[in-house]
Order: C-alpha cells, then sequence, then structure tokens
C-alpha cells in the first residue's frame, strides 16, 4: 500500500487563464508565485511552494489534485504498485514536472480523476503580501463518485487514507494525517462524477470571519454558509469562482489525534449547527 | 405637523416572557433593566434607557413601535393635532405609561399598530455587561401595511417622516432624521397586516460580523444573510427569535445629511453581496 501523508494542492483548468489568475490572486487571497506555458502557480499564506494551480484549456473544471508520500523512493514504488493494480498511469515518475516540486507522477483514479503523486515540495520563506484575506493552506477536497464505495475502497486500500466520519448513506470524510479529511466523498446528483469543491483554510475563527465579510465586499458570489459542518466541526462559507468551481473558505477543523478514535456516523446527518434556514449546501442538499 | 426624531424602542408581545427574555438577554446581547408587571425593558450598549420592549401576551408578534417627539410638551401637542385628524388614541399623554420615560401617548396608525409617542427618554451611563455581541441601539422597524400608500401618507404627513428610497413595487424606506429610514413598509401580500422585522444595530463592520459568529454559535437560526443591502447601504443579517419573530443584526447604516438628495427608485435589488437565497 502507498502512504499519502498530505493534500499538496488542486489544479484547475482554467478558460480564460487571466480571469481567473485575477481572481485568486486579487480576490481570494492566494499569490501568485509562478508560472510557466499555459499553467501558473499559487501560494497560501503558509510553507508550500503551491496550493493551487491553473491550467489553460478549453473548459473549466478539476484539473488534477496532488497528494504527497514521504520520499521520492516512496513515489517510485507507488508508480509499480499503480501500475501492477492496472491503473492509467498518465506521466511516470519525473522530476520536470512543476516548480517547486522535485519528483511527481499521474494517474487516473478508478473515476477518471487525474491524481499526481509527488514528494519533495520546496518550503517558500518569502513573507507574504498585505492581504485582508489569507488562506494558509488547502485542507480538502471533495469528490463526486458514481460508484462512491468502491472508490472510497481505491482510496482506503491502495492509497492509505482512513475512514473519519460519515453523514448518514451520502458523504464520507477520509483523512491520511490528523485534518479530519483531506478527502470526501459523495455520490453524484446528477450521473456525472468528478469535482464537488475545494477548501482552503484561514487561520482561525477570526480571520475566517473576516474572509467571509471580505469575500462579501469583493462581491465573490456566495452560494452557502456562513456555518459550522457537524462533521468536522469546521467552519464553513461555500463560493463559485468566475469559472463556477464551488470553493470554500474553512477553519477550525477538528484534528484527529487519538490513536483509537473510532469513525462516526452522523445520523440524522446534520450539515450546519449553526441552523441557516433555508439555504442549500452546494451539493443540493439542504442545511 | 408632529415632527418625530428618533425611532425610540419597539415592544414584542411574547407568548412566553421568560423564554423571550433568556433569548433577548442572554443571546441577542441586550440588557434587562427594569420590569414591572407584565412588561420588561432592554437596553442596548447606549445611553436611552430602553431600546426594547416584552410584553405578555397570548400572540406572539409585533406589540409597538415607540417614536420620540424632542420634548414633553411635544406629546401634549400631537395629542391635540392626532385627534383633529380623527387618529384613535388609546392611552392619553400620560407620565405614568413605562420606566425610562417622562411622558407619552398612544394612537392606533391607519392597519391598527400601536405606535406609542414618547418624551424625555431617561439616559443610563452605567457600564454595560460584558457580552461578545453588544448591540448599540435599535435602527429600524419594517412593517407589512394593508395600503402602503395610506400608510406611507399617514407616517409622512402626520407625523413628519421622509422618503428616502423606494423600490419599485417593494419596499418604501422612511427617515425622521440623518438614519437612512427608521421604518420601511411593504405592501402585505395577503392584505393583513404584519410585523416584518426590527433591525438592532453594531459599532462597526468588525462587531457586526462577531455578531453573526456567535449568532451561529449561539444556535440562533439565521434566515438570510450576512449581505449588504443596496438602499441604505447597510450590512443586515436576519435571525428569527424563539417565537418566530425576525429581527436582524445591521452595521453601517447610511447617513444622510445632504438636504438636496432626492429619493431613488429602483428595481428590488436586495444583496450587493450576491447571496444565492
Amino acid at each position: 500500500m502507498v502512504s499519502v501523508t498530505k493534500l499538496a494542492h488542486v489544479g484547475f483548468r482554467a478558460q480564460n487563464l487571466s480571469t481567473q489568475a485575477e481572481f485568486y490572486n486579487d480576490r481570494w487571497g492566494l499569490d501568485r508565485i509562478d508560472e510557466h506555458g499555459g499553467e501558473m502557480f499559487f501560494r497560501a499564506d503558509g510553507p508550500d511552494h503551491h496550493v493551487l494551480t491553473l491550467h489553460s484549456a478549453e473548459s473549466p473544471g478539476l484539473h488534477h489534485f496532488a497528494l504527497e508520500v514521504a520520499s521520492a523512493e516512496e513515489l517510485d514504488r507507488a508508480a509499480d504498485e499503480l501500475a501492477a493494480r492496472g491503473l492509467n498511469i498518465v506521466m511516470p515518475p519525473t522530476a520536470g514536472l512543476e516548480p517547486g516540486v522535485a519528483k511527481a507522477m499521474r494517474f487516473c483514479d478508478p473515476e477518471g480523476n487525474l491524481v499526481e503523486l509527488i514528494s519533495g515540495v520546496d518550503t517558500v520563506s518569502d513573507a507574504y503580501g498585505f492581504r485582508d484575506v489569507k488562506p494558509v493552506g488547502l485542507n480538502h477536497v471533495v469528490l463526486e463518485a458514481n460508484d462512491r464505495v468502491a472508490l472510497e475502497s481505491f482510496y482506503r486500500d491502495v492509497l492509505g487514507f482512513r475512514l473519519t466520519d460519515q453523514l448518514a448513506d451520502f458523504m464520507t470524510f477520509f483523512r491520511c494525517n490528523a485534518n479530519h479529511h483531506s478527502l470526501a466523498f459523495i455520490k453524484t446528483p446528477n450521473g456525472q462524477p468528478g469535482f464537488n469543491h475545494a477548501a482552503f483554510e484561514i487561520r482561525n475563527w477570526e480571520e475566517w470571519m473576516k474572509a467571509v465579510f471580505y469575500a462579501g465586499e469583493r462581491g465573490i458570489p456566495r452560494v452557502w454558509g456562513p456555518g459550522r459542518h457537524l462533521a468536522g466541526n469546521n467552519l464553513f462559507s461555500y463560493y463559485r469562482d468566475p469559472e463556477n468551481n464551488t470553493i470554500e473558505y474553512t477553519a477550525e477543523v477538528e484534528q484527529i489525534t487519538a490513536p483509537d478514535y473510532v469513525p462516526k456516523l452522523r445520523n440524522p446527518p446534520i450539515a450546519d449547527q449553526w441552523k441557516t434556514v433555508g439555504q442549500s449546501g452546494p451539493g443540493g442538499g439542504r442545511a | 405637523m408632529v415632527q418625530v426624531t428618533r425611532l425610540a424602542h419597539v415592544g414584542l408581545q411574547a407568548n412566553n416572557l421568560s423564554t423571550q427574555a433568556e433569548f433577548y438577554n442572554d443571546r441577542w446581547g441586550l440588557e434587562r433593566v427594569d420590569e414591572f408587571g407584565n412588561e420588561m425593558f432592554f437596553r442596548a450598549d447606549g445611553p436611552d434607557h430602553h431600546v426594547l420592549t416584552l410584553t405578555e401576551g397570548h400572540d406572539a408578534g409585533l406589540h409597538h413601535v415607540a417614536l420620540q417627539v424632542p420634548s414633553v410638551e411635544d406629546i401634549d401637542r400631537a395629542y391635540e393635532e392626532l385627534l383633529a385628524r380623527g387618529v384613535e388614541i388609546v392611552t392619553p399623554p400620560t407620565t405614568e405609561l413605562e420606566p425610562g420615560v417622562k411622558r407619552a401617548l398612544r394612537l392606533k396608525d391607519p392597519d391598527g399598530f400601536l405606535v406609542e409617542l414618547v418624551a424625555g427618554v431617561e439616559t443610563i451611563s452605567d457600564p454595560f455587561k460584558d457580552d461578545e455581541i453588544k448591540p448599540t441601539a435599535l435602527n429600524h422597524v419594517v412593517l407589512n401595511v394593508r395600503d402602503q400608500a395610506q400608510s406611507e401618507a399617514f407616517y409622512q404627513e402626520a407625523l413628519g417622516f421622509k422618503l428616502t428610497d423606494r423600490f419599485v413595487g417593494g419596499l418604501s424606506f422612511w427617515a425622521c432624521n440623518a438614519n437612512h429610514h427608521s421604518l420601511a413598509f411593504g405592501q402585505a401580500r395577503d392584505g393583513t397586516p404584519a410585523f416584518h422585522h426590527a433591525a438592532f444595530e453594531l459599532r462597526d463592520w468588525e462587531e457586526w460580523i462577531k455578531a453573526v459568529f456567535y449568532a451561529g454559535e449561539r444556535g440562533i437560526p439565521r434566515a438570510w444573510g450576512p449581505g449588504r443591502h443596496l438602499f441604505g447601504n447597510n450590512l443586515f443579517s436576519y435571525y428569527k427569535d424563539p417565537e418566530g419573530n425576525t429581527v436582524e443584526y445591521t452595521a453601517e447604516v447610511e447617513q444622510i445629511t445632504d438636504p438636496s438628495r432626492q429619493p431613488r427608485v429602483m428595481e428590488p435589488y436586495a444583496d450587493t453581496w450576491r447571496t444565492a437565497r
């Protein structure tokens, strides 16, 4: 089994690269750190070289997400194991895939999502520029699945993720470190598997509340929140970027440190402890 | 014409007085200052003796709206003038209506809403309690009325309110001082007049967004917001109290000081923050 240690970054296809870059740099609070060809790289106010990538493309949507493994050797071993399991290796381990990453490979998961495995992420120690809103990292990515159980099995059995939490029979939360969930899965509402949303973390509730304020002042359309989830106990507020990707500001995500932690099953599956009335979640579910 | 100078307080009728008192004192951020008989009085973190009253009664909803006039003599003048207009007077001028108010009278507006005119509101200089949410004042009250044009004419002609803005086929906003609106009126869809909401003001946007956070943490059901209105440019977040009354936290309400400013008339555009609803 491959042992993923971290969710590293998320990549979006950008139909209009400059509009999307303007949005993430000037309004969402990230900082463009590099670009080459039709690709751009954005850091958060944390050590990682980048937490978001944009890729010039014909249509918007998820390009890939990246998971970190402990070492270059682990990455090579992962490539062998994934190939042996019959997965589609889109790019074998290479040193030249992107700036800030020592070694990377790409494959397709069982539902066709492009997944990157990486090792050796550069840390950036430059001071972060002045921003009213400063996400500190990428916290989680949620996928919509045709066959949720099969997709979960893949991430659990092949990549080492562990179940943390479950909302009734429609959403599951998986972790690869102390963070309550780095990936979560819901059944697709429309038969189209793929991306549901990506969450960017804010340092604490006060910074998060400020982020909600500035997102409003900047006219970023809000689709749900602010509120507090039951699973993960995290604060949430969901938005749409200019190309309609759903993105979240989150904070205070539960950290699982007990070695004997037992996954929770939430029934009734309360989505928002703040009792917002009549607002629906990004997956279409009622709060 | 009577010249109202301020919105003084709002009174709600409470089906369960102790539940409502607990809510406004312990969760909404007001502070109970007095009580007698079946009435309770709550102040905000401002000088006024009270900004909210709760009156025990069978049905939840609006009990009365209190508007301030400059002097106790104005109460008596208003009484004569309102009688002359044929307005129904419920309580003639009295000094005994409630604590913290020198002189008051009560009348019925065209919809039968109980309106109180007050003068000589006591100021309180005691420090306010320690709380994460500290409203500083009552900012405005909105009513759904049977006949919007008739209500507007009454408040304009009898009480001196001025139109500041109007949504076509929607709310109209009325001022009695620099505050963008102290009252607003909407046409009741089913023809039944009803309390729409009351807004409590927070000191600034930072206090307001903190209030949004703590309201969430205290499990106060949020009906709409947070956002920013177009008319009045104020920040808003709407909640339901335990008896289903809608109450709002607001901040940064536009203050109109230009005497030549003309009312705007626009198609409804509620939220510049573009929240899905």
